[in-house]
Order: C-alpha cells, then structure tokens, then sequence
C-alpha cells in the first residue's frame, strides 16, 4: 500500500472547496481526533464540540492562508486540537478519563448508516480474526479490553509479559489491515490515505 | 521522557517513522503505556504521517470492534453450556468421581503449559472416553491459570475466575534454591479442607505447572500448603500461599 503525504495541491482543494476532498479531510481527521480524545474526555458531546471547534477554525485559518506548511497539515490540526481541548478543560473541567461502558463506545454515537454498515462489516473482520486465536490469547484481549482489568496483573496471573500483549495487539491489528484493505480496498472509506482520494477527483 | 531516535523538521522535534515502527509505538499508544510526553510526541507524528494513521485507526478499531465481538463470543460460550448441561455434568462426575481412577492421580505436575495442555486432552481422552461427550471437549483447550509466589504467604491474593466445573492450572513459582530434595503440596479448599495433595521430587524447576481437573466447586479462597520433606523423612511446613477461586455463573 503506497502512502502519500498531505501537499501543496490537498490544501489547494480543501481551499477551493472540492466537496470529496473535504469529505476525506472530514473523515480523516475526525477518526483520528476522536481517538486522541478516547482516553481524555468523559462525555462523547464534548469530543464532538471539540472536533467541530477545531475544524471551524481550521477552515477560519486555511481561508486565511494561515496554512505555511501543507505537509504539516496534520500537525497544524492537531494543534488546533489541543488549544481547544485545553480551552475546554479550563472552562468546564470535563476532560476526565471514560468511565461508563456505554460513554466508551461513543465512536458509534450518532453514526449514519452507511457508518453504520461499515462497522458491522469491522466487526466480522474482527471476529474472523479473533476467531483463529487460542483460547488464550482471546482470554487474555477479553480481560484486557473487554473487562479492563489491569493489564499488569492480567500479564502476571497469565504467566505472560507485557510484550506479548504488545505483540498479541500487533498480529491482530496487521491481520486486520489486511482483511480491510482485501475486503474493502485501498479506497475505503474509512482508511483511505489523504492523497488517493485527490488523486480519484483528478481522475 | 522523549522516545528514540528523533529528527527536527522546520525546528520541530519529530519521531523518527522507522524508530516508531520498531518500537510498536502504535501498540503502545493504543494499550496506553506512554508517558504524556511520549503520548504527544507520537501524536505529532500519526497525525503527520499517513502510515501511522493509518496503523492507528486499524488498531483502534480493532480494539473497539474486539469488545463486541468478545463479548458476543462469551456469550455464545455460555449460551452452547446452557443447552449441552447434561454434557458438562457427565464430565464432571467422571473427573472427580475417585472410584476407579483416583483423585490424586491427575494432579501431576508438568514443566512446560503447552505439554501440560497436550497431555491434558491426550490423558483425558484416554480416562474418560470424552470423545463421545463433545466435540469441544476434544479439542485442546487452555485452563485458566493463575500464579503463585510461594514465601509470599498472607499476600494479597491473586484472583482465579473459572466457569462452573472448569479445571485450572497453577504455576507454582517456588524458591531457586530447592533445600528439600522433595516437597508435599496440598490444596484446601474454602472450607479448609484437603482437596488435593501432589508429591514433587527432585525438580531444578522453579515454577511447577499444577493442573486441577474440573470438579463441582466453590468460589472462596483457596490456599496451597507446602511442605518440605528433607532426606530423613521428616517435613517442615513452608509458606504457601492462596488465590481467590472465582466460579462465575
């Protein structure tokens, strides 16, 4: 899978509003603001006004010709990000870890269908591949991810390390790239990489 | 604490890709082992690189999507035990029923988990003819587990969840200077009572893989007594230690 950088030429059509690279940047980057803010923020409506404040003034800046280095322009986000996530912090102090199972789950608020779709289809990839593991290894992802128990004593009473967890995660996310991207193609939806995109509107 | 390797780009300190890669930085940021410092840093870096977005969203999703399917998962298992009852109680009875074939018997101590967890399918195959039981029962199957630090009596105790009539494994962790040339371990269960005693001779190891086989038993606290047996026969009682038995309905 060849990867791109964001360039000169995204930024000029994110500027000139070229709706299917908006929609990608959209995408793109609410899914990885939305991960940042997994471990930092309580309430699923807090990540949402969150990311939308960010790219509200993203978009105040790049109209502004604020963006100096195009491929930096994951950074340049990224530290929108932070101001306004430190600015919600101070003013109402809700930047606290999740807690609730239900408040963990709040990539699936407010999906459409099609996200909707597309997660069902995540989810019997990731069976598959749970699927092929040992009862071991399954039990050991279900008391660290599904029961959060702590991940040091689960590693201990299992008899393993902490790298093997790290591996464990490892095999099963680049299992799942694979699966993905056979099931789905390079332009899916969810992971496309910034360029392909540009370059299907060119097209 | 920065991480690795790093480069400044337009007087910005960046990770190095190959350095994050090696270090299954991704792995970490996603199982939440870094420090803040390093959290930001491999921040910057994902949110620049395309690549690394790239293993970040496909981990994080599936982290996410892993807790649905786990859970389904768990539930089926439960939900295939609660329609085969008769199943499970017939392989019960025919692992602690001591009549013919001995309690005692089955607990032998093993020094690698995967040859215990071979021996375990091939040994039970053999005693109980579970190939006509169920299929599952056939397959190999991984005992949960629990390990004990023997000298560290009175510890807190660690936690050992098990379905109903499900066996176990204790990796006995046991002093590296072995001064008796054998040792007499006993289980008692909550009650106080011996549920099984094993004899263990001249090992070099220091962890002892015990397994219990399934049996219709208790949550509580469970503790392992140790006993050194020096040359003379006589026996000293060594500090043991105990876990938490945890029979989930």
């Amino acid at each position: 899978m060849q990867f791109q950088p964001f360039d000169a030429a995204y930024v000029s059509q994110l500027r000139a509003g070229d709706f299917r690279t908006q929609e990608h940047f959209c995408a793109y980057f609410t899914a990885l603001i939305r991960i940042k803010l997994s471990s930092r923020v309580r309430s699923p409506q807090v990540v949402e006004d969150v990311r939308q404040e960010t790219f509200a003034r993203f978009f105040k800046a790049l109209h502004a010709d604020q963006i100096q280095h195009p491929e930096r322009l994951g950074s340049f986000v990224l530290g929108m990000c932070r101001n306004v996530l430190n600015e919600q912090y101070r003013c109402d102090g809700r930047m606290t870890p999740l807690e609730s199972e239900d408040e963990q789950s709040f990539p699936a608020a407010g999906l459409s269908l099609i996200d909707s779709l597309l997660a069902k289809e995540n989810e019997k990839i990731v069976r598959k591949i749970i699927e092929t593991l040992s009862e071991r290894d399954r039990r050991l992802l279900t008391l660290v991810f599904l029961e959060e128990k702590d991940k040091d004593e689960v590693c201990h009473e299992m008899g393993e390390n902490r790298e093997y967890l790290r591996v464990l995660l490892h095999r099963a996310k680049h299992a799942f790239k694979i699966a993905y991207l056979k099931h789905m193609g390079e332009n899916s939806p969810e992971f496309a990489p910034a360029r392909k995109r540009v370059d299907a509107v060119r097209r | 604490m920065r991480f690795g390797v790093e480069f400044y780009y337009e007087g910005v300190v960046t990770m190095d890709h190959e350095v994050v890669v090696r270090e299954k930085m991704t792995e970490k940021y996603l199982l939440e082992e870094l420090d803040p410092q390093q959290r930001n840093d491999f921040e910057d870096h994902f949110f620049d690189c395309p690549e690394c977005a790239f293993d970040v969203r496909a981990g994080a999703a599936f982290v996410q999507h892993s807790k649905v399917v786990l859970k389904e998962l768990a539930e089926e298992v439960a939900q295939e035990a609660e329609e085969e009852p008769e199943k499970q109680l017939a392989y019960s009875a025919s692992v602690v029923n001591p009549g013919n074939r001995g309690w005692f018997a089955w607990l032998k101590p093993a020094f690698a988990v995967p040859v215990m967890a071979l021996l375990l399918v091939v040994a039970g195959v053999e005693m109980v003819g579970l190939q006509q039981l169920s299929k599952k029962l056939n397959q190999p199957q991984i005992l949960p587990a629990v390990t004990l630090h023997l000298l560290t009596y009175g510890a807190n105790s660690a936690s050992l969840p098990i379905h109903p009539g499900e066996g176990f494994l204790l990796n006995v962790i046991v002093p590296p200077e072995h001064p008796y040339p054998a040792y007499r371990i006993e289980l008692h269960n909550p009650a106080g009572a011996i549920e099984a005693s094993i004899l263990v001779k001249d090992s070099t190891e220091d962890t002892w893989p015990i397994s219990f086989p399934a049996a219709n038993r208790q949550s509580g606290t469970y503790t392992v007594a140790v006993y050194g047996i020096a040359d003379s026969g006589q026996e000293k009682e060594l500090p043991g230690s105990k876990f938490d038995l945890q029979v989930q309905k």
